[in-house]
């Protein structure tokens, strides 16, 4: 080892204590050697002085903010991270009406199905008229009746009723073959006549329930005839023509002669019901 | 980003994480000095003389942090700050004498030779400081500049510093600083 590398190592902090002491001894003996060993160890402190000048200009570019900034932003923040903490505090103990909200519209949502499903327990359609009561079931037919009826006001029509048809004169064979014309066979006083030129129409009204009205050929019944199907009958008798509707099992009078709507009456007289109904 | 998280970028040599402590302790430290007769820029100075000292322990591996960075920080500023009272206290007391003389000698020796070091590449300044003042390892160094091992790295250390000091002969002879 030369002494530039005992200088270099003497720096460095690698010689024994003894390799210390010979070489601060040659230094002293030798002035180049002084000479050279105070320019390395210069060298060293410059380097470390260039670094530590190198490091301390990093930090003086460092972009400090001031200090009001400083304490501005330390209390912004504070008052931040305050704000963040009572919102959240207020919206995690308080109900919370967004969540209200949406959960008003998941339930809109979710409504639909739910909606329909109570609509067709509490609605009677077609499908459930089954489980409807029979006074609720007569209500509804009812309804639908006035409705069809109200539209058939507004456009009159041929009215689906079941007019039996009948023949001017008619043997009595005749009469037995077809029940709803024939007449009795002990009765010669009664002849069955057919009006073809009768019009026979339904209204609906508010005043006038189970009426009826016969204006010449016409004849105009109030109610909710609809519903069940009903019969006409003429009867020619000896000294008039008798109209009687059949409805429900039950025989109501229609008295010709007068314009005026009056109430259908049933027929009470037993022998006439007999009568009415071998007939029929 | 913690003080701990920082102290570990800094003893792997992160000069960013540097500047992240010195930042965030600044006021504190100004403070420091400010609050004990000195000024902004003595207050400046101080500190950033602490954090190089900081840096060069933690990255050299020589520091076991035992308290808070802040503390350890605190208490390198306030030690620089009463050494450079003393000095101001002693230098307004004492007259100039041969020492005085000699430590200023000494101090422009070792200007120029910084400014020798500013003439070197910038592999040779990186070895070179790296080294000496980081007190890190060849192993380090290697990595750190990119060499391909520690051989490589003590060669090119070995280089260099002739290179500094064929430069510093130089500028010695023009200053006749070695007659």
């Amino acid at each position: 080892m030369d002494h530039f590398d005992k200088i270099e190592a003497y720096y460095e902090g690698t010689l024994s204590e003894a390799e210390k002491l010979e070489l601060l001894n040659q230094i002293e003996a030798d002035p180049k050697l002084k000479s050279e060993f105070e320019i390395q160890g210069e060298m060293i402190e410059g380097i470390k002085a260039y670094r530590k000048a190198e490091l301390m200009a990093k930090l003086d570019a460092v972009q400090i903010t001031p200090a009001t900034q400083h304490l501005f932003a330390k209390l912004f923040g504070g008052a931040v991270l305050a704000t963040a903490l009572g919102v959240g505090a207020y919206f995690y103990f308080q109900p919370n009406e967004d969540s209200s909200k949406k959960d008003a519209e998941q339930t809109e949502i979710a409504t639909p199905p739910q909606a329909i499903k109570a609509i067709d327990n509490a609605t009677p359609s077609t499908n459930t008229e089954i489980n409807v009561s029979p006074q609720e079931a007569e209500k509804s037919i009812r309804r639908e009746v006035e409705n069809s009826n109200s539209e058939k006001t507004k456009q009159p029509a041929e009215p689906t009723i079941k007019v039996p048809e009948v023949v001017d004169h008619f043997e009595d064979s005749q009469l037995v073959e077809e029940e709803s014309v024939s007449a009795p066979k002990n009765s010669s006083s009664f002849e069955v006549n057919s009006r073809k030129d009768m019009d026979v129409s339904v209204k609906i009204s508010k005043k006038y329930n189970f009426h009826y009205q016969l204006i010449e050929n016409k004849l105009v019944l109030y109610g909710a005839f609809e519903d069940e199907p009903f019969e006409i009958l003429e009867l020619n008798m000896s000294e008039n023509i008798r109209l009687y509707l059949y409805y429900k099992n039950d025989f109501y009078a229609i008295e010709s002669g007068s314009e005026e709507i009056k109430p259908l009456i049933r027929v009470k007289d037993q022998e006439l019901l007999k009568r009415l109904s071998s007939l029929r | 980003m913690t003080d701990q998280e920082i102290f570990a970028r800094i003893c792997k040599g992160d000069e960013q994480a540097l500047e992240l402590i010195y930042q965030k302790y600044y006021h504190m430290m100004v403070r420091l000095v400010v609050n004990n007769s000195g000024t902004e820029q003595e207050a400046k100075d101080v500190y950033q003389e602490a954090v190089v000292v900081f840096w060069q322990k933690a990255v050299s591996g020589n520091l076991v942090l035992t308290s808070k960075m802040s503390t350890y920080l605190y208490s390198i500023c306030l030690n620089l700050w009463r050494k450079e009272l003393e000095r101001k206290s002693r230098h307004s007391s004492e007259k100039k004498d041969g020492k005085e003389f000699q430590q200023q000698e000494k101090e422009e020796k070792i200007r120029i030779i910084r400014e020798c070091v500013g003439q070197l590449s910038e592999t040779c300044r990186k070895v070179l400081t790296y080294y000496y003042f980081d007190g890190m390892s060849m192993k380090e160094i290697a990595e750190k500049v990119g060499f391909a091992n520690t051989n490589t790295a003590k060669t090119k250390k070995y280089k260099c510093k002739q290179k500094l000091d064929e430069i510093i002969r130089s500028v010695y002879s023009e200053h006749d600083f070695l007659d």
